[in-house]
This record gives structure tokens, C-alpha cells and sequence, in this order.
């Protein structure tokens, strides 16, 4: 598809066509004015401040690996002298005076920062009318709200409303919208990169980066991590996917209420890795209801441990969802968690062991097509919407999300491949020789190409 | 626990902890605290006797002298 803005270029391209700072930012900039109003992917914007970075830099000699490049951060992580609310009224004006790590090394890496993305509050909420900002629309159909919990930064890099973004996934945050808006989101191998001025929880939450192609990924996650990581060399490239064992769920591993379309999808994947040469077989016993009740007991006693004092102090201003959801951990006992951790151990040694035999697993992204679908309070309270995900915040995998297909409405769908902690490199190369492979992620938008959606 | 065992303890522990709920927010409170009390009841061990560091989980090997 030829690109009508530069402004959804990827940063590579941009790079090569050697584009000013200035220009690639007023251009992002103008698509926010336009566009946002209806997107809601933005709870702050910078214009100001980002116009003026991107003009120094088109004065200095260009360097660093991001250079000019305009991207944005989930709300939830700091940025110095620009308001971080995670939108919520508890910190609607609360400015940092230091960035998050994962901020200072985009700024040291060349990035101009456009502004602040939206969230479900702190992360661990449901879109409600309360929310300091509304909840943000999904690109491809903007009747219908995008995925979460970083929703705006999928919304926003599918939009060309940034070129890249991070966010934050305790259970899928990334790896979700990501597959509900068509773009790439990596959720890298815990740890990887510095958490120091990012809301989450420690044991699950990660940053990861959201972008419009695994290469792009690549550099903001090289970016984001400071210096690059020791992880790099790929499997023999020589061999293209020859070499790679991939393990994929058999059908009676699936959850019986997975979208049939995204079933669909799920099996094309797959017989298109085997074309590119995968050797595939079955894997049993990755999606656990077990893992997923561990994920919910450590999310929900971590997240209340982080915010008990303020609940207590100051409850009127959390919105009335997330005062649920953040609540919720006071009613755990201390032996519900400790068995929840001691569970990890074992889940993750378990996952250690299947990649003996693997070096990637593929499964879908997401059950469902829409928010709507994701929330449903049944869905909602039994994890339905993350059963493919959070396991692997469970076992502290490396997971990406590559676009998939689309559904017959139109929506795009994901599916996510995972590899051995800190293969986080390997992986985005098997997942880029299946993007190169397949026509998804050339889509854009009608709203980003500025039709009517 | 049924219902009416959690709608009294979601209350009894938000009075311990000091938490300021109205009475629909421990009504919804009460409906997700069940959902994840039976999560947690997922991850408990089911062991008939205490066991020591380094036992599997759910090992019945282990017995009291």
C-alpha cells in the first residue's frame, strides 16, 4: 500500500529518506490536532516542547538510533517536566522531576517525546465515564473502544500518531492492543528493561515497546534498554525458518470461546510458518487456568500493596473502577500469595522445559476481536481476555505480537509468539521473517490515511 | 465461602483496613473478591500434613513422625 503521510512511515524508512526532525513532528503533531479528538490516544501533548527538540536536533549533527524520530510513552511512566497521570485525578497534575530510565535513554538515543498516551487507570481498571480521559477508540472501527491497558499507545502507533511508543504489560497491556489495532508489541524478558519510574507491578509488569514493524520494535527496544543487550545472535539466518522448531496449542488447547475468525488466523499462521520452513508440532499445557489464578492473586496483591496508603487517604479521587480493582488485594492473605509465587516457580520451570524441545511457541494474541467482547463482567473477572498472555508474565518470557489477518468486519487480529528468556532478539527475528512473509502489516487505517472509517 | 460469608468478610476487612466504601462499591467489591478468593483456592496446596522446604507441593509422602 503506498503511504499517503510521512507520518506513517516506519522509522526506518524515515531514517533513510533522511527526513528532518521538524518535519516528521509537525506532521505527527498535525494528525494529533486532527485526529485525537475523535482517537483519544493522548492524555497530554507537548507540542511545544517537542517542536523545539526537534528543531535543536535538526541543528546538531544527527546521531543515536532514534534520532528525530517523534514517539510517546503510556501515561503510567514518568517523564521530567511532563505531567504523568496514569489517568487518574490522583495525579492529574503531578510533574516528575526526573524521567523514568526507559525515558532518558529515548532522549539519549535521539526520539522527540509528542506526549503522554492513554491507559485504563493505573493499568488495572475498566474504561468508565469517570476516567480523566475518555477511553481511547480502536482505528480500524471507532464505535468500538481499543484493548488495553495501553490502548492509547496502540491506538496512537496505528494511527500515525507517533512512530513508536512504550507501554507497560502485567498480563497482556502490550501484546493486546497491539493485536486489536495491527501493529507489533513486545513485551520483553523480565527485566530487561529498567522499570526505575514506572507504575506496575514488580513480579508481572514489564515495559515494552508498541511500533508499526518487528524492526522498529527492535530499535526502540535497543533504545529503551540503554546500551544493546548481550542477547543478539539470531538463529542461523542462512537456514531462513528451517532451523526453528516451532510449538503451537493443539485445538483442544484452545478456550472453546475463542473467536472462530481468530481460530482461523491462528491455523493460517501456522501453515504459513511451516511454508517458510518451521518444523511444528503440538505443546500441551501452556494455557492454565492455574496460571492464570496466579496472575490475578499477584497482580491484585502488589497492585493494592502499592496503593493502600492512597486508597485509604484519598479514595474520591480514583475512579470508581479502579477503586474496585485496586482494592481487591486487601482481601488476599499473605499464604495466597506466597502460594501464588511458589506456583511460578514450578509454571516457569515447566516452560523452561518445553523450550528444550522449542525454540518458539505460537499462539493467538487475543480470544476476542473487540473491548467490548474483553470485558464482558464474566469475561472480565475470570481472565478470559488474557488467557494467552499473562501466562508468560507468569514465566517472565520474551512475547511478541505480530499482525495476523483481519477479521470480516475488518478488525485486525494478532497472534504471539514467544521464546527462552532473554531471547528476546531471536524471537523478533523469527517474528520479521513471518512479517515479511504476509501482506498485514502494509494496512493502514482509512481514518490514518485520512478517509472516512 | 457463600455469598453472604464473603458480603461479611469484604465488609469486616474494609473496616479493619480502614478503607471508605459505600455500600454499592462492597456490593461489586464482594462479587470480584469471590471471583479471586476461588483463584486463590486454585494455588493452595492440599497437603493433609505440614511439609518441609523442598517438598513438591502436594507431595502425600510426607507424614508426621
Amino acid at each position: 500500500m503506498k503511504v499517503h503521510s510521512a507520518a506513517l512511515l516506519t522509522m526506518t524508512e524515515a531514517a533513510e529518506a533522511d527526513m528532518p526532525a521538524d518535519e516528521l513532528t509537525r506532521e505527527v503533531l498535525k494528525r494529533i490536532d486532527r485526529l485525537d479528538p475523535v482517537l483519544h490516544a493522548y492524555v497530554t501533548v507537548d507540542a511545544e516542547v517537542a517542536t523545539r527538540r526537534a528543531r535543536d536536533l535538526d541543528n546538531s549533527q544527527r546521531s543515536g538510533m532514534l534520532w528525530g524520530i517523534p514517539v510517546g510513552f503510556k501515561d503510567n511512566i514518568a517523564t521530567a517536566g511532563l505531567r504523568t497521570t496514569a489517568n487518574s485525578r490522583i495525579l492529574a497534575d503531578w510533574v516528575p522531576s526526573a524521567d523514568a530510565t526507559v525515558v532518558a535513554n529515548l532522549r539519549a538515543a535521539g526520539a522527540v517525546v509528542v506526549g503522554k498516551q492513554n491507559l485504563n487507570e493505573f493499568g488495572w481498571s475498566l474504561p468508565a465515564a469517570d476516567d480523566l480521559t475518555p477511553a481511547p477508540r480502536n482505528p480500524w472501527d471507532t464505535s468500538s473502544a481499543a484493548i488495553g491497558s495501553s490502548s492509547g499507545s496502540g491506538t496512537a502507533v496505528a494511527a500515525g500518531l507517533c512512530f513508536g511508543a512504550l507501554g507497560t504489560d502485567s498480563g497482556g497491556s502490550v501484546r493486546l492492543p497491539a493485536a486489536n489495532c495491527g501493529v507489533v508489541g513486545l513485551k520483553p524478558s523480565h527485566g530487561l528493561l529498567p522499570l526505575e519510574g514506572v507504575f506496575g507491578v514488580p513480579t508481572l509488569s514489564d515495559v515494552g515497546p508498541i511500533a508499526r514493524s518487528v524492526a522498529d520494535v527492535r530499535l526502540v527496544l535497543t533504545a529503551a534498554a540503554g546500551a544493546a543487550p548481550q542477547n543478539r545472535s539470531p538463529l542461523s539466518a542462512r537456514d531462513g525458518l528451517g532451523s526453528v522448531r516451532l510449538g503451537v496449542l493443539p485445538d483442544t488447547d484452545l478456550p472453546h470461546d475463542v473467536n472462530p475468525e481468530i481460530s482461523a488466523a491462528y491455523g493460517e499462521a501456522i501453515r504459513q510458518l511451516e511454508r517458510l520452513g518451521a518444523r511444528v508440532s503440538d505443546v500441551r499445557g501452556i494455557r492454565s487456568e492455574t496460571a492464570t489464578a496466579a496472575v490475578r492473586v499477584i497482580l491484585n496483591a502488589e497492585a493494592y500493596a502499592g496503593h493502600s496508603s492512597s486508597l485509604r487517604r484519598h479514595p474520591e479521587l480514583y475512579g470508581a473502577s479502579a477503586r474496585i480493582h485496586l482494592t481487591q488485594g486487601a482481601f488476599l492473605s499473605a499464604a495466597d500469595y506466597i502460594h501464588a509465587l511458589r506456583y511460578m516457580s514450578r509454571y516457569t520451570a515447566m516452560i523452561d522445559s518445553i523450550f528444550e524441545s522449542v525454540d518458539c511457541l505460537l499462539t493467538p494474541t487475543a480470544p476476542y476481536l473487540t473491548a467490548e467482547e474483553a470485558r464482558r463482567p464474566d469475561t472480565h473477572r475470570r481472565g478470559g481476555g488474557d488467557v494467552f498472555t499473562s501466562p508468560f508474565n507468569l514465566s517472565g518470557n520474551p512475547a511478541v505480537s505480530v499482525p495476523a489477518g483481519f477479521s470480516a468486519s475488518g478488525l485486525p487480529i494478532g497472534v504471539q509468539m514467544v521464546a527462552r528468556t532473554a531471547n528476546d532478539y531471536q524471537l523478533l527475528w523469527i517474528a520479521e521473517q513471518f512479517e515479511q512473509a504476509t501482506p498485514w502489516h502494509e494496512r493502514h487505517p482509512n481514518i490514518a490515511l485520512g478517509g472516512v472509517e | 465461602m457463600t455469598d453472604r460469608a464473603i458480603d461479611e468478610y469484604v465488609r469486616h476487612i474494609a473496616r479493619l483496613q480502614s478503607l471508605a466504601l459505600g455500600d454499592h462499591e462492597l456490593e461489586a467489591l464482594s462479587v470480584a473478591v469471590a471471583d479471586l478468593l476461588r483463584h486463590a483456592a486454585k494455588l493452595a496446596p492440599d497437603n493433609s500434613y505440614p511439609v518441609p522446604n523442598g517438598t513438591v507441593n502436594g507431595d502425600s509422602t510426607v507424614a508426621p513422625a
